[in-house]
């Protein structure tokens, strides 16, 4: 047989191979230098995990406004923009924001145009903490306050199984204190029955409804020690010789304003 | 063996494709960037760099004649296949929580494909050519059985008439309903050797039958044949892919891995005075900390300084050089702009840590005039500092710069500690209010290496600006002096006319300073007014 030639042909599709780096070249010489195909932001954008909130939409074509890059999110990015939020920094519940060290834990972005980038986590503000304890020790009075911590966590189990060994390290009257319905009977640590996700306790049990006990915990309204409470209150509940220490006379469990023998009254 | 691995392969690639699914099941956005999501990822990814070494060493003869020495070929495609399933199944479990961004959703489903189409080649292409190979067979038989039938009968002429009515086309396709093996009796001696003209009928059919499966499977043999190809190609846009979802991870930040992470709340904490921080203050940068910070700051002003420096221009008739403060304003409200990573930089400077000498004049300068570009431009548009929209009338007073933690006014750090430091008159020609009596600059901030040149070089740019440094009048034998040199004449010399001009002489351009020289005894020195409008281009006079 002869030697074969290497002739290749000229097929449609090779043609087309062949010409596919000139067809780039024209391309990219024909599209306008502001068309959003040269824009690196629309490449860049392709590997955007999700739409940015609507506070921060504004920011979308800029992702090295907020990543650094290879270190990604540093706090002194966020910082840049929110520093000095005075309202925010003289808030009781919220001037903890002055001592934070880091921000995405809580603010978290890329999940959409309609979500809140905020999230509060206690977990994680309890870690900042313990972090920022370890990082800032450069004297040792925060080393040997977070060891004392750590310690005392260790091995800890946590009085409930709605909060954990890490929140129960936090300090809840520092961004709490204002709103104690106990009057600080029960103490400062929440933590021993609340959780942090909300204020109300699931597992709480009224006592019975025939307890007679009220006083225990609850206390009368100011109008109660007035003239009212044996003009109004005492005549519409029909137990004119009720004393104000015996709420359970005339109210029921159900709800202050439930008046045993009158039904729903609220008078104001 | 290789039953086995085709059963263990096609339940390993219907669990990958399973995976894939679970997606509507479990949602997790951030699976993916957490550290067993990272997990899964970088080994699933690993594994699907494997598949690579088998398509190199079957490719690269020397490489070949070299592994074949340790592992056989069969043994390397065995690893190919493998890693090749069980790397994208990792890698669907890292990425089947959420789908959301175009690459990532390109990714997977190049992944999906590339697996999909090795698998085909591998398992289904090779079902086609043995389907083939055992047809064939067949068909030999049945030609066989056919010539023989056919010989046979063409001995019997009056048994073959019976298939005479059946030639033609449709005729064919009925002729199995009419012609029925009782048809005909046995004839003559040779009813042992007879044969039923039906039989060759049902042969040609099987034949038929057969020659057309084995077409149509050889039409999809062709059709897959270039299946390899088609694996190889996708499987290398694949790769690209995946090195730039790499690259994006890397570049945008891993979550998990993040060395970097210290504790920032010292320069939070500071923003604001009377609110006292939960968690107890960072230490202040170091040496090397505040050094970096001082290399950041000069960087980023520079590069700004550059950016917006314009060539003198006249604004009130006076030559300066200018710039462009639309420009700085619109950086100031954006991150990652080089006044924002300039000012953030100023903050991370321990002002106590500088460590002396030229490095630490220089920085001081700069920090000046960045101060008073940050007044103008964060006010802008203004027409001076000294606008009411600034100050009541002293911008100097306003601490407006923070270098640390503390802020600092503009006349502070002229009089408190440029002044006190460096005895060193030209300092007062090197700040400058951003005015456009003040001396010109070139488009670099300073710098501590070429300090003492570039001070040089600013006083002698004044003296030889006539509309703002020095103008002198031969009648009238006035020198006309910059309004700088009146303000602080307190620093040249003992303050005397004298002094003065033995400081102006040494900078003034040659002839003017062989005629101060000539005429000294009778000169009369007076002063421009000072301009205090901002050497802004869009001041510009209109040019006639």
């Amino acid at each position: 047989m002869a030697a074969k030639t290497k002739k290749k042909k000229w097929t449609a599709s090779r043609i087309l191979l062949s010409a596919s780096p000139l067809f780039l070249v024209v391309l990219w010489m024909v599209t306008p230098n502001d068309s959003a195909f040269k824009q690196s932001a629309t490449w860049q954008q392709m590997t955007e995990p999700g739409k940015l909130s609507a506070a921060h939409a504004s920011l979308e074509d800029d992702c090295a406004a907020c990543h650094t890059s290879v270190k990604g999110i540093e706090t002194s990015s966020c910082i840049a923009c929110h520093a000095n939020n005075q309202s925010l920094l003289q808030r009781q519940p919220t001037s903890f924001h002055a001592g934070i060290s880091s921000c995405i834990e809580c603010h978290r972005e890329h999940r959409g145009f309609d979500q809140r980038p905020t999230n509060m986590d206690h977990e994680a503000l309890a870690k900042i903490g313990l972090r920022q304890l370890k990082s800032d020790a450069l004297d040792s009075e925060n080393n040997a306050l977070r060891e004392e911590i750590i310690a005392r966590t260790r091995g800890y189990a946590p009085p409930h199984s709605r909060i954990t060994t890490a929140e129960t390290t936090l300090k809840c009257a520092t961004c709490h204190a204002n709103d104690d319905r106990h009057f600080k009977l029960f103490g400062q640590d929440c933590a021993q029955c609340h959780a942090t996700d909300r204020w109300t306790i699931p597992e709480y049990r009224h006592p019975s409804a025939t307890s007679m006990d009220c006083a225990q915990c609850h206390q009368a309204p100011p109008s109660h020690y007035m003239m009212h409470f044996k003009m109004i209150s005492a005549r519409v509940a029909g137990k004119p010789h009720a004393r104000v220490d015996q709420c359970f006379q005339c109210h029921q469990t159900t709800s202050w304003n439930d008046i045993l023998g009158a039904g729903w009254y609220k008078h104001h | 063996m290789k039953e086995k691995e085709r059963l263990i392969v096609t339940g390993l690639v219907a669990l990958m494709l399973i995976l894939w699914l679970g997606f509507p099941l479990h949602r997790s956005p951030r699976f993916a960037g957490s550290l067993w999501g990272g997990v899964f990822g970088v080994v699933g990814s690993l594994l699907m760099i494997v598949p690579l070494l088998y398509l190199f060493i079957k490719r690269i003869k020397r490489l070949k004649k070299k592994v074949l020495k340790w592992v056989s070929m069969r043994t390397l495609l065995s690893w190919h296949i493998y890693a090749g399933v069980l790397g994208p199944i990792l890698v669907v479990i890292h990425s089947g929580h959420k789908y959301e961004s175009t690459l990532g959703v390109v990714l997977t489903a190049m992944t999906l494909l590339v697996v999909v189409s090795g698998f085909v080649g591998r398992y289904l292409m090779n079902r086609f050519s043995q389907e083939i190979r055992e047809k064939k067979k067949i068909l030999s038989k049945l030609e066989a059985a056919y010539e023989q039938t056919a010989t046979v009968l063409a001995s019997e002429p009056e048994r073959a008439q019976m298939l005479q009515p059946f030639s033609g086309f449709f005729g064919r396709i009925l002729a199995g309903l009419f012609v029925h093996e009782s048809n005909v009796e046995p004839i003559g001696t040779q009813s042992s050797q007879a044969v039923d003209p039906s039989t060759v009928l049902h042969l040609s059919e099987s034949i038929a039958d057969i020659e057309y499966a084995i077409k149509t499977h050889t039409t999809f043999k062709a059709w897959f044949g270039k299946w390899l190809k088609f694996h190889i190609w996708i499987s290398f846009v694949l790769y690209g892919l995946m090195a730039l979802h790499v690259w994006g991870a890397i570049h945008f930040g891993i979550r998990w891995f993040d060395p970097w992470k210290t504790s920032t709340s010292y320069y939070a904490h500071s923003t604001v005075q009377g609110v006292e921080a939960a968690a107890p203050l960072a230490a202040p940068p170091n040496e090397e900390q505040s050094a970096a910070a001082v290399d950041s700051f000069s960087r980023h002003f520079g590069q700004l300084f550059r950016k917006y420096w314009h060539e003198p221009i006249a604004i009130h008739g006076i030559r300066t050089t200018a710039f462009d403060y639309k420009g700085i304003a619109n950086e100031v409200g954006q991150p990652g702009s080089d006044f924002f990573k300039a000012r953030l930089a100023l903050e991370q400077v321990a002002p106590d840590r500088l460590g002396g000498g030229n490095a630490e004049k220089t920085f001081w300068i700069n920090a000046y005039n960045f101060g008073a570009m940050k007044l103008a431009a964060e006010n802008y548009p203004v027409a001076s500092i000294t606008d009411s929209k600034i100050s009541d009338g002293n911008p100097w007073g306003i601490r407006g710069v923070r270098v640390g933690t503390e802020q600092y006014a503009l006349h502070q750090i002229e009089n408190e500690i440029l002044l006190k430091k460096f005895d060193d008159p030209r300092i007062v020609f090197a700040v400058s209010c951003a005015a456009v009596s003040c001396p010109d600059r070139t488009g670099d901030i300073f710098s501590a290496d070429q300090l003492d040149r570039q001070l040089d070089d600013i006083v002698r740019g004044l003296l030889a600006n006539t509309t703002k440094g020095l103008a002198i009048d031969r009648q009238l034998k006035t020198v006309t002096l910059s309004w700088i040199i009146k303000t602080d004449r307190r620093l040249f010399g003992d303050g005397g006319d004298n002094d003065l001009l033995n400081f102006v002489l040494r900078y003034a351009p040659s002839d003017v300073r062989d005629w101060i020289d000539a005429n000294r005894s009778d000169i009369k020195i007076k002063y421009f007014e000072h301009d205090w409008g901002l050497n802004d281009t869009a001041l510009a006079d209109e040019k006639n």
